[in-house]
């Protein structure tokens, strides 16, 4: 998750949960809407908002980095050979390809975009703490919180301790390069270690939180992050949730 | 979006164990992760992202076993992709379906092992080819597993078959080395730590 930027730009200020509820309003209009082109607007709008939140380089590289891969291996696998595909559109020799599948598989890509790009968004602006926070505020279970927010924490601290492993095995004679047996064989000194020491860490961390009463139950929890509902988060879920209703009649009215 | 599902099973979860297991999980989670970042330091063409799911069934039981598989998927979409999202009921299958033959005692000799391996390999399989096929149309983007599909395609013509036989080869041999590696971790875990959870290799000896 983004740390977040010096300048806190319009994007970052919304509350977490708004932005959950966009990722759910757009995905969802999205995948209901018949064709894709709903979609395609979709997400052009939303390199503006990545725009406005100083994402665009990063978001456009993974946006094309995710989209074109699929892309060609979808339209290849659908396109070819959808059991759907009835017009055909050209014939390659070994395969015809085929309109209704290329129009699945382009609906799935934008679909897949639209849910990429919004969760890509809501994550480089929102810092880990405060959607915790604003889902705790909302009803959610702190000790759902705290596996989070403990989950978030704990890689790059155990990322740093398989660093140090590495380092004293290999200066045991581990190799940790060579042919495939050699490295298979290498995963165990490598991986055990950092699970045994894990472990006893996890026991220190369940002493350490129960000294501080966090099996309480019936006790008001208090946080320093301080999460608000702004005008514009009203306006938007307004917004959002009304956007999400017109697609749902509009595309009922497509099919009839 | 699934938070409320979570906050039912957090409930659940909560009746069966305390603060000693509910640490356990980050740290199990934290495992899963680690074992496939190891997996790309090394350059092994596999995942072996398991690791704590098997380690957190034996300590804990099925269904934080699923919690911790549930949580793996969702700080994977989180960070590298939303894609793994869906995928996160792959994941809590296979962690309740490990973690019920680890109760039923399977993991105590080899032959239980075996089982275990191929009982979660056909899980997998059948779950994650449902996903891959009705969630994605077949492929999520560009790797082994979706060329080896794409290859047999194009010699079978049939979707279905494709995804699943690619998937199943994957998983028959990711999952053998998962399920060894887990087997001598555990192993080499003390007994005088496991005792203090519900374990359910604890008293083979």
């Amino acid at each position: 998750m983004g740390s977040g930027e010096p300048v806190k730009s319009p994007i970052e200020k919304l509350n977490p949960l708004t932005k959950m509820l966009a990722i759910f309003c757009l995905g969802l209009a999205t995948l209901i809407y018949p064709n894709s082109w709903l979609g395609l607007g979709i997400v052009i709008v939303l390199f503006g908002v990545a725009g406005m939140a100083h994402i665009l380089k990063s978001f456009a590289k993974t946006i094309f980095g995710f989209g074109i891969p699929i892309s060609l291996m979808l339209f290849f696998i659908q396109g070819l050979y959808s059991p759907k595909n009835k017009t055909i559109i050209a014939d390659l020799g070994f395969a015809k390809l085929g309109e209704e599948g290329l129009l699945y598989a382009a609906k799935i890509v934008i679909t897949l975009l639209v849910f990429l790009a919004t969760f890509y968004i809501m994550n480089q602006t929102t810092y880990a703490g405060k959607m915790v926070a604003a889902l705790t505020s909302s009803g959610i279970n702190p000790q759902v919180g705290y596996l989070i927010l403990a989950s978030l924490n704990v890689v790059p601290q155990m990322h740093r301790r398989l660093d140090v492993i590495k380092e004293a095995q290999e200066a045991r004679g581990v190799e940790t390069t060579g042919g495939l047996w050699a490295r298979l064989k290498a995963y165990i000194p490598l991986m055990g270690p950092v699970v045994m020491s894990s472990l006893t860490d996890a026991q220190e961390r369940g002493m350490t939180l129960e000294t501080r009463g966090f099996a309480n139950t019936n006790v008001k929890r208090t946080s320093y992050i301080e999460v608000t509902t702004s005008k514009a988060d009203t306006y938007l879920r307004a917004g959002l949730i009304i956007f999400l209703v017109a697609v749902i009649i509009i595309s009922i009215l497509m099919r009839w | 979006m699934n938070f409320d599902k979570k906050s039912a099973l957090s409930r659940s979860v909560k009746v069966q164990s305390a603060t000693k297991s509910l640490v356990l999980i980050p740290i199990a989670v934290g495992i899963n992760l680690i074992g496939g970042t190891l997996c790309s330091t090394l350059k092994l063409p596999l995942f072996l992202d398991m690791i704590g799911t098997i380690v957190i069934a034996v300590l804990s039981g099925p269904w934080v076993a699923a919690l911790c598989g549930l949580l793996t998927n969702l700080f994977l979409a989180l960070v590298a992709n939303p894609v793994y999202l869906p995928y996160a009921l792959v994941s809590v299958l296979c962690g309740l379906v490990t973690g019920y033959l680890i109760k039923a005692g399977l993991f105590r000799n080899k032959f239980g092992v075996v089982v275990t391996w191929l009982a979660v390999t056909l899980t997998n399989t059948v779950s994650a080819s449902l996903i891959t096929i009705f969630v994605y149309g077949g492929a999520t983007g560009v790797n082994s597993t979706s060329l080896v599909t794409a290859a047999l395609l194009a010699t079978t013509k049939k979707i279905m078959f494709s995804v699943f036989s690619s998937s199943m080869v994957e998983n028959l041999i990711d999952k053998a080395i998962v399920f060894v590696i887990a087997y001598l971790i555990i192993q080499r875990i003390p007994k005088k730590f496991l005792s203090q959870y519900s374990s359910s290799l604890g008293d083979d000896d």
